[in-house]
């Protein structure tokens, strides 16, 4: 193998591997700051979700009244670079059953579906931990 | 200008910085889970007046820094007082819908040194 393509090549996955690392901790921040803003609140879950699109993705985090079964916030990282960040996205905010619908990019709409599925066995977990009890 | 609440800033974790740069400020009084502790400023209350709670225009001061306050959650008055906790956002965008244990402020904090007072001030 041509030794230029060969080093071009293990860049190339150390470099992804790093994006991936620094997507991962924008990741985790993010929840942490959105968490600990809800600490205190009674039945509030927060999940998350994520849709691809080639390329490009989003990750959404909504933070899910159980009392109400509504949004009460929703961020989300949208794009393909090591740059996104995560954004405030109050179209989401509302009823939990209908904000696929208010989503306009198909990465988005798979992103909320995936976070509202996720809300659903999180809240049935609860119930059954709760009954248990 | 009264200063109601005092606390003296003990750890700062070490993701902190990175969640300054993006204006946000996480503060958590002791004891801290150490998943909490990375990604705050961890301090311990010496005062705090039994009736007086953040309100907007009130001066939140760390160190040299201060901010001023413009929005106050509906949790977090309850958060400072039991576990010492709430989170700053600096200069958010007008459309920013205020979270419950979060602070809205006007200015900038600058990144603390343990031993650094904290402090809240009524407004004049």
């Amino acid at each position: 193998m041509d030794t230029g393509f060969a080093l071009l090549l293990i860049a190339a996955l150390v470099l992804s591997v790093v994006f991936s690392l620094l997507q991962q901790r924008t990741y985790s921040r993010a929840t942490k700051r959105l968490g600990t803003s809800f600490i205190g609140a009674k039945d509030h879950f927060l999940v998350s979700g994520r849709g691809k699109h080639f390329l490009r993705g989003a990750i959404v985090l909504l933070v899910v009244d159980a009392s109400t079964s509504r949004i009460v916030a929703a961020e989300a990282m949208v794009g393909s670079t090591v740059l996104a960040r995560f954004k405030p996205r109050p179209e989401l905010i509302g009823d939990l059953d209908t904000a696929t619908l208010r989503t306009k990019e198909k990465m988005m709409t798979a992103a909320v579906d995936y976070a509202t599925k996720q809300y659903w066995v999180t809240y049935k977990r609860n119930v059954a931990a709760a009954a248990r009890k | 200008m009264t200063t109601y609440y005092r606390s003296e800033v003990t750890s700062i974790g070490t993701d902190a910085t990175e969640m300054f740069d993006g204006g946000v400020v996480i503060f958590f009084g002791e004891p801290c889970p150490a998943e909490l502790a990375e990604v705050s400023v961890v301090h311990t209350v010496t005062h705090h007046h039994p009736q007086r709670d953040p309100q907007p225009g009130d001066v939140l001061r760390v160190g040299d820094s201060e901010v001023t306050i413009t929005e106050v959650g509906e949790i977090a008055a309850n958060n400072l007082r039991t576990l010492g906790h709430f989170v700053v956002y600096s200069d958010p965008e007008d459309s920013q819908k205020i979270l419950p244990g979060a602070i809205h402020a006007k200015g900038t904090l600058s990144l603390p040194d343990a031993g650094v007072t904290i402090e809240l001030i009524e407004g004049s």
